[in-house]
């Protein structure tokens, strides 16, 4: 299990990298999340939901109530013209940090 | 028992009382509890394993909550900007509509041009669009219609030999079906007979009894597979059974055609419709006659059609026909050179005969219109821009963003092409009549529910509001407050420069249709009062087409010529203008290379025929008083033309007395004179060496020659005689020259329909240019003003303002002349006799451009120079 604060903080970069793959729904966001991080990542609807509204008012993402065969109606979420833009700085932002770490312990602790 | 439903209901309970999640939330939160259980239970779990899973996978009510709980204002405030900014836009569309109506009235002057020119625009528009739809149409209404081609010859001519149809249906696996149609009423119209009823029928055809298989004829009563395959049977249409029958029951009824021969009835198809290329009213049975029996390469009178397994058999069997031709050639079944091609059904129309041309032309002419529509609505915006500006820079000052203004620019401008839409609608319906009498269609405003073309309107619509609107929305948007409301705004170099183009554009489309207009108009004038080399006037054709009336033909021609106002009577095979024949020439001296033949058209006529029809003979004698024509004879007589002459490179003296004869040696005879060239043809065509030669058993037309002056006289005696000595045949005659107009007619028709357009394209130029000068004059008040002061006179003033646009006009002239040119060199190609295109012609039109610009823009700089110097200048 990875700390909380870390989670937090690259919540926005997952959601919106998920997103820029095309449109989704909420609970398949977590499973996704669960399955890439070998389980290390463990978020709850609680924590998840909140930060896609937020995410939704700041107009990054935008979301849509579509039928489903399965089931009532699901939530969709997509990225916005604008969200596109956000995720591009923020990957540059991460690849960044992700370089400073890599100079900081050699590529075999990075890589290892 | 655990009960799922029950679970989550009282799950829901525990959220929805908790103030942070709004009722989507809820509605959310259980859908991902749902889609977990989903997932749970398809991995083998228990519903209610699943469940509490599910639960402790989402948290409790509380932490979850306060989660919810940091976003519960921001997404308050959102969604309350959301309705919020529903409303704004709501009040902005309204105050849109209410800016651009309050523009449209203020502005009533500019906005009748606009909506008039782009109304009248679009419905010329609309009017060709439905003309374009009907002549694409023709001949589509086959069912097989891609898959149906006619046989023709390379040559000119669409007959074909009788064995064509059976031999290419046997040889060919490509060929499904074939049939063959024979069209005996328009060189003889038939006399058809029911009891009382008898009336000359020119639409007369024998078929195959594989006609419906080919072509797309549905019968009202009768059988496809046996309404033909016998002797004496016959089809005929809805509108023949109603013209013979009334009420009666036409099957197995009886029709006399001719003295000889009767046909029953055995079937009734529905009319053709008139996008048909070929048109008929009777198909009787090849197995009543003889001459489709025996296949031969000889007798090439058929019509034939192919139906193809294949839309794409086509090409294959172009091959394989080819190759079979040049098989028949060197077995000497048919003459060197003869050869077969293989038309498209829906091409036939078009391209055989012509009219896809028109079709370009008039789409072409479709757009010019609706360009220069677009253009006058481009130009009058942004003419205008200067008046508008200041809303545009209180708007920006409001924090309008400029993506809203182009909207608010198009949005008007796609307001006013509505408007005119609906007015170009109805101008087209009140037009119709005028446009169908002179195109001689019968269209209809119901063609309007093809998808297709309904889409193509709106497609219009859409790409005329934003043509129309983009150049406005463009420019209006990008101006700059700050500038604009400290009132800095000027019309722009580029924007002078762009305008200006668009002018010079619009008139060189209008100088360009002017030409073309005057060069057809001149060209088909010189068609009808050129010489054609014989006397059309006063000639009354009478159909002659039976034996009975052959056998009687001296002493009918003997009661005719009793009235002193019937000057000649001749009997021909042709009438002139039709003549189109194809012989081989034989004659003493001259040697031909093995396989070559001389090519001759032949008319058969008797002795009077060069009297009756004015021919001047330049040598020889001239047909013999007595007329001694029996085949075999060797006593046939024969009159050739001068090219037929010039062809041999013989003086008249050479050539009378020589034996000749025409294809057939049963008519050998002597050449007795020669007659000055003629128009046997119409004028599209060159002429080629022609032969008369007496033989009145192949003669279809009486030609009776009549002296002016009481012309109704003469033919209410002419009916007396024919009534008395002819009753089996109805009195039905028409005019030579009507027959020699009927040859361009669709020239004439097109010509008009051009001169309509043509004139309109000019006069919605005009309209432009007219709320141009207005704006020009608008823009100089003051320095009119000034001037005026300082002692201008008014027709120098005129002169200031109209110095421009005549500029401008004179580049359009410059620009459209070579243009038009070229292009009505390369109409005026299609005629073997054509006129020069005369140079004043261009100036005439240039000069008629000019004085129609003038005309438009005086009453503007008139208005403007004689405005009073003191209002214009009082707010300096």
């Amino acid at each position: 299990m990875l700390p909380k604060a870390l989670v937090a903080a690259s919540l926005r970069p997952i959601i919106l990298t998920i997103l820029s793959n095309g449109e989704t729904y909420g609970y398949d966001i977590i499973q996704r999340i669960h399955t890439l991080s070998d389980g290390k990542i463990q978020w709850t609807a609680g924590t998840l939901y909140p930060v896609l509204h937020r995410l939704e008012t700041r107009g990054l993402i935008e979301a849509v109530w579509r039928p489903s065969a399965s089931g009532p109606r699901r939530k969709y979420y997509r990225l916005t013209g604008e969200g596109i833009q956000v995720l591009e700085t923020e990957k540059r932002h991460w690849v960044d940090l992700n370089a400073i770490l890599v100079k900081l312990w050699g590529p075999e602790v990075a890589f290892g | 028992m655990f009960d799922l439903e029950k679970a989550i209901a009282a799950w829901r309970r525990t959220y929805e009382h908790r103030r942070a999640f709004f009722a989507e939330d809820v509605e959310e939160l259980e859908r991902h509890v749902r889609d977990h259980i989903a997932v749970l239970v398809a991995e083998g779990h228990g519903e209610e394993d699943a469940f509490r899973q599910a639960m402790r996978q989402v948290g409790n009510s509380s932490s979850t909550e306060a989660e919810y709980r940091k976003v519960f204002w921001v997404k308050l405030k959102h969604k309350r900007a959301l309705v919020r900014h529903f409303i704004w836009e709501t009040t902005m569309l309204k105050n849109y509509l209410k800016i651009a109506l309050r523009t449209f009235g203020r502005h009533k002057g500019y906005t009748f041009i606009n909506v008039a020119g782009l109304a009248v625009g679009l419905a010329c528009f609309l009017l060709i669009a439905l003309y374009v739809q009907d002549e694409l149409r023709y001949d589509r209404f086959h069912e097989h219609a891609d898959r149906i081609v006619r046989v023709q010859n390379a040559g000119d001519t669409y007959v074909t030999p009788t064995i064509v149809a059976p031999l290419f249906k046997r040889s060919f696996p490509e060929v499904e079906e074939a049939t063959r149609l024979y069209d005996v009423g328009s060189f003889s119209p038939q006399i058809v007979r029911y009891q009382d009823r008898v009336f000359q029928e020119e639409d007369f055809f024998y078929a195959d009894s594989t006609v419906f298989d080919v072509l797309t004829l549905p019968l009202v009563a009768g059988r496809p597979e046996t309404a033909l395959n016998r002797a004496a049977t016959i089809v005929i249409t809805e509108s023949m059974a109603q013209k013979y029958f009334g009420a009666e029951n036409p099957m197995g009824k009886l029709l006399q055609v001719g003295p000889e021969r009767q046909f029953e009835v055995t079937g009734v198809i529905k009319d053709l419709p008139s996008t048909s290329h070929v048109q008929f009213d009777f198909l009787a049975s090849f197995a009543s006659t003889h001459w489709a029996e025996r296949e031969i390469w000889g007798s090439a009178n058929f019509l034939t059609y192919l139906l193809l397994t294949d839309p794409n058999a086509i090409q294959p069997l172009r091959q394989k026909v080819a190759a079979q031709m040049a098989q028949a050639r060197a077995a000497g079944e048919v003459y060197d050179g003869f050869e077969l091609n293989l038309v498209p059904l829906t091409s036939i129309y078009l391209d055989f005969e012509g009219h896809r041309t028109y079709v370009y032309l008039f789409s072409a002419i479709a757009l010019l219109i609706l360009l220069i529509a677009c253009i006058n609505y481009m130009n009058l915006a942004t003419a205008r821009a200067a008046r508008r500006a200041q809303e545009v820079g209180v708007r920006k000052v409001s924090g309008a963003h400029r993506g809203q203004l182009v909207w608010q620019f198009y949005g008007e401008s796609a307001l006013l092409v509505i408007f005119a839409l609906v007015v170009a609608l109805v101008l087209s319906a009140l037009s119709l009549p005028l446009f169908n009498a002179l195109s001689g269609k019968s269209l209809s405003l119901d063609n309007l529910q093809d998808p297709l073309l309904l889409l193509t309107l709106l497609g219009i619509g859409v790409v005329v509001s934003l043509v129309a609107g983009s150049y406005p929305a463009l420019l209006l948007s990008s101006f700059r407050p700050a500038q604009v409301l400290k009132g800095a705004y000027r019309t722009s170099r580029g924007g002078v420069f762009f305008r200006k183009g668009l002018v010079v554009f619009q008139f060189a489309i209008s100088v360009f249709l002017l030409v073309a207009t005057a060069v057809v108009f001149s060209q088909l004038r010189y068609v009808q009062t050129t010489n054609l080399g014989f006397d059309k006037e006063q000639v009354v054709v009478l159909p002659f087409g039976d034996r009975a009336l052959r056998d009687m033909r001296t002493t009918l021609k003997d009661a005719l010529l009793q009235h002193p106002n019937v000057l000649h009577v001749a009997a021909i095979n042709r009438i002139p203008g039709y003549q189109r024949s194809g012989y081989g020439l034989n004659i003493d001296g001259l040697n031909l290379p093995e396989g070559e033949i001389f090519p001759i058209g032949g008319v058969p006529a008797d002795k009077d025929v060069v009297e009756t029809l004015g021919l001047e003979l330049i040598a020889g004698q001239g047909f013999p008083t007595s007329e001694s024509y029996e085949p075999d004879s060797g006593r046939y007589v024969y009159i050739v033309n001068e090219t037929t002459l010039q062809k041999l490179g013989w003086t008249p003296e050479e050539a009378l007395g020589k034996r000749m004869t025409l294809s057939d040696s049963r008519r050998t005879g002597e050449l007795v004179g020669v007659v000055k060239d003629y128009h046997f043809l119409s004028l599209h065509e060159p002429i080629y060496p022609l032969a008369y030669f007496i033989e009145p058993s192949s003669t279809n037309q009486l030609l009776v020659k009549i002296a002016p002056g009481d012309v109704p006289g003469t033919l209410a005696a002419i009916q007396g005689t024919w009534e008395r000595m002819v009753p089996h045949r109805p009195f039905e005659f028409t005019f030579l020259d009507e027959q020699i107009d009927a040859l361009y007619r669709s020239e004439q028709q097109i010509s008009q329909i051009f001169s309509v357009f043509a004139i309109l394209a000019v006069l919605i130029a005009c309209l432009g240019l007219f709320g141009l000068a207005a704006y020009a004059a608008e823009q100089r008040t003051k320095e009119i003003g000034v001037r005026k002061v300082l002692g201008a006179t008014v027709p120098q003033i005129v002169m200031l303002l109209s110095k421009d646009f005549t500029r401008l006009v004179l580049v359009a002239f410059v620009v459209a002349v070579p243009l038009a040119y070229i292009a009505m060199q390369r109409w005026l190609d299609s005629f073997a006799f054509r006129i020069d295109v005369p140079w004043w012609l261009f100036l005439a039109a240039g000069l008629a451009t000019l004085a129609i610009a003038w005309l438009t823009v005086s009453y503007q700089s008139v208005k403007a120079a004689l405005s009073d110097p003191a209002k214009s200048l009082r707010y300096e």
